[in-house]
């Protein structure tokens, strides 16, 4: 390997990389910035329009909206994967009968498309023809039917609920693979002296797997930032608007009301929330690991 | 001396591969495409749905029978996309010149394509064809003129409600006809719903555009009247007569008119749930004629939808309208031999044999050539045109066409608000009010 840490090797390797990356996503980020600072229809020449379009964004009552929904899909996909996901895969990295299957079965999600999911889910959670309430009406609780999707409440809960439904599996592997690491001596030494397992969780499970909790939490903050297939096929973010993300509001106003400058500043923003989350929860867990 | 050669390959492959993702494909350069001498001059049609063949069928049969009348001279090829990637795509290859020859347009947008210079004027193509100008009525000419005349009518659309007659058959009650008033519409909607059924199909979820047998009771008060004031700013949508028309859709709301999904129900299960029979009216257009005598046969009809009295204007309003405009790039007067063949298959698609052809595949042609009847097993086509021959006044533009993107969009979101009883009439037109401040 002494050749490739040789500079001018370095630079030739690294270069057609950072060409690439700035191509692809530097350049997007910054025109988009860019557009926001305009008023264009994606037709003829982009008129420039200052702080306009944050003005409008920040009196728009839709914005909030989404912005609200976001958040509760956060709150709610975010606290459930991180822990759920950790708590199964510790599960299944025990040498328990049928691991193999369950891993199988829950990892399973993960290789369905997201807008197969969505369609899947609607035939569970749609209120009319949705198998949940079927089985509701069917158990004699049909007080407790509800508008799962497309109502004015439960809506982002169930993109949280289906959102975790399709992460699962892929998490899980990301933490069993942490998992895999803890040297096998440390847990030895520990069960030695006596360590209960909620000792040696705390105190040994835990700690070690800091760094693949921090990229999973990363995973997940960039991921429910981005989800939008799912809320598309399920209420298309409707209706009127009720059940909008930041990301299909950007997107409906962009290409669906040709308000690419508006569009623009919705996207900005919603790229600043998410860098803005991932940012303090990184500078939190270092602080803490310091 | 390897290694050295080995960096450098993978550097350049690297850079190849980044690169190439900016380049133009010649494959989709259409505006330069086989015009040279003794080869066949190919004409891009950049349509709206993804298989012509199936979902716009007429057009397809259309431009078959012109490469078969053309052979070794002319060739329509479809650049083909669902219409939000088609819209999409349409915008990219604006940007970049290559758009294809003719293309269909969202009516909102074309005008936006013309004033950046992206279109042709076809008044010269009309002056050169005299046949097809006389074909098009000059209302029809006129929904697409600004500066030039920057597109001519795809086809035209014929909206309103379609019922199943034997619903009401079974239901005892009279199906709906051209007069049927607002009151006795509820009437339909509370015996629909004793009986079961629901009383209107309309699909929502991604289907905002569906608010088609709205739009002649926008027009029942007086909508097309004032618009342009409101588009002038002299007006608000949130008038008397506006406010009046989205309180008859509240109570339409109110009155259980629709199914209890119908936030989650997409135009095409709308239509599902109308023809296996579980809803009695379907809100949609002449389009769907085909499919309707190919699932229901001779059970249903057609009806404009309800008159109200609380209206000063004329009752007697329908909606048969051009639909969106077929455009033609302005690169096609860069090559004469492309120009022609453009002109040829535009006079083509105009021609009586398209006109037939149309009717034969139960679509109304924008063309107004007499004398074509709808065939034996036409059913729904001929409870369309029994409507029509009532001659009924439909506005030169569909309402919503008139309006731009963005415009257009808060208006159906507010349509639907208040059908779902998300907004009050007073919210949603207000929404629109908004909007069009931007």
């Amino acid at each position: 390997m002494y050749w490739l840490s040789k500079k001018r090797y370095i630079i030739g390797l690294t270069v057609p990389t950072l060409v690439v990356y700035c191509l692809y996503i530097i350049m997007p980020i910054i025109m988009a910035v860019g557009y926001s600072f305009t008023k264009y229809s994606g037709i003829g020449k982009a008129e420039f329009n200052g702080i306009s379009n944050y003005k409008r964004l920040f009196a728009d009552e839709t914005f909030w909206v989404a912005f609200k929904n976001t958040m509760i899909i956060f709150g709610a996909a975010f606290v459930l994967l991180l822990v759920v996901a950790f708590f199964v895969a510790l599960l299944l990295n025990n040498h328990l009968k049928f691991t193999d299957v369950s891993k199988s079965l829950i990892f399973s999600p993960a290789i369905i498309a997201p807008i197969i999911v969505g369609i899947i889910w609607v035939y569970i959670l749609d209120p009319e023809v949705g198998a949940l309430n079927a089985l509701l009406d069917a158990i004699g609780l049909s007080g407790w039917k509800q508008q799962w999707l497309g109502g004015d409440k439960l809506s982002p809960y169930s993109i949280s609920i289906i959102y975790f439904w399709q992460q699962l599996g892929y998490l899980v592997t990301i933490y069993i693979a942490g998992l895999k690491m803890i040297p096998e001596e440390v847990m030895e030494a520990a069960r030695i002296d006596g360590a209960s397992a909620v000792q040696k969780l705390r105190h040994i499970t835990i700690p070690l797997m800091k760094s693949t909790i921090s990229t999973v939490a990363v995973l997940l903050i960039t991921g429910i930032f981005k989800i939008f297939e799912i809320v598309q096929q399920t209420t298309g973010g409707g209706p009127n608007h009720i059940s909008e993300t930041l990301v299909t509001y950007s997107y409906s106003t962009t290409f669906g009301n040709s308000e690419y400058g508006y569009g623009m500043s919705l996207a900005t923003i919603t790229f600043l929330v998410s860098l803005l989350i991932t940012a303090a929860y990184l500078g939190f867990f270092r602080e803490k690991e310091a | 001396m390897v290694r050295k050669i080995v960096s450098i390959i993978i550097t350049c492959g690297l850079l190849v591969v980044g690169a190439s993702g900016c380049a133009k494909t010649n494959s989709t350069d259409g505006n330069n495409l086989n015009s040279g001498e003794g080869e066949v001059t190919t004409i891009k049609f950049g349509i709206h749905v993804a298989d012509p063949e199936t979902q716009e069928k007429v057009t397809y049969d259309i431009a078959q029978a012109f490469n078969q009348k053309y052979d070794g001279q002319y060739k329509v090829e479809f650049e083909a996309a669902d219409t939000e990637s088609h819209t999409k795509n349409m915008k990219l290859q604006a940007s970049d010149g290559t758009l294809p020859h003719i293309f269909w347009m969202d009516s909102s947008e074309a005008p936006e394509y013309a004033k950046a210079g992206y279109l042709t004027d076809l008044s010269a193509f009309l002056s050169e064809y005299s046949d097809v100008d006389k074909a098009l009525d000059e209302s029809v000419k006129a929904a697409f003129k600004s500066d030039i005349l920057y597109g001519l009518p795809y086809q035209c659309n014929v909206e309103g409600f379609f019922y199943n007659k034997e619903i009401f058959e079974e239901l005892g009650i009279d199906a709906p006809a051209n007069g049927t008033t607002f009151e006795q519409l509820l009437e339909i909607i509370a015996a629909c719903n004793n009986a079961g059924y629901t009383p209107i199909a309309q699909g929502c979820m991604n289907s905002s555009y569906a608010i088609w047998g709205y739009l002649a009771l926008m027009d029942r008060y007086g909508y097309s009247d004032y618009i342009y004031d409101i588009l002038d700013g002299k007006e608000k949508f949130n008038n008397a007569n506006m406010k009046a028309c989205f309180e008859k859709l509240e109570t339409l709301g109110k009155s259980n008119a629709f199914a209890n999904n119908m936030a989650t129900q997409e135009y095409f299960d709308a239509k599902e749930l109308f023809m296996t029979g579980k809803a009695a009216i379907l809100n949609t257009g002449a389009w769907d004629c085909a499919e309707l005598d190919e699932k229901m046969g001779d059970k249903v009809g057609f009806w404009w939808g309800p008159t109200v009295s609380d209206s000063t204007y004329d009752q007697q309003a329908a909606m048969k309208v051009p639909s969106a405009p077929l455009c033609v790039s302005a690169k096609i007067e860069e090559d004469e031999k492309v120009k022609d063949a453009v002109y040829k298959f535009l006079e083509f698609y105009y021609s009586e044999e398209a006109a037939k052809m149309s009717y034969e595949g139960s679509a109304f042609p924008a063309t107004n050539y007499t004398g074509i009847e709808a065939g034996e097993t036409q059913y729904a086509l001929a409870e369309v045109m029994k409507s029509i021959d009532e001659e009924w006044v439909s506005p030169a533009s569909q309402p919503d066409q008139i309006l731009s993107v963005a415009v257009q969009s808060q208006l159906y979101d507010s349509v639907f608000g208040v059908l779902l009883g998300n907004y009050t009439p007073d919210e949603a037109l207000d929404k629109i009010d908004q909007q069009m401040a931007y």
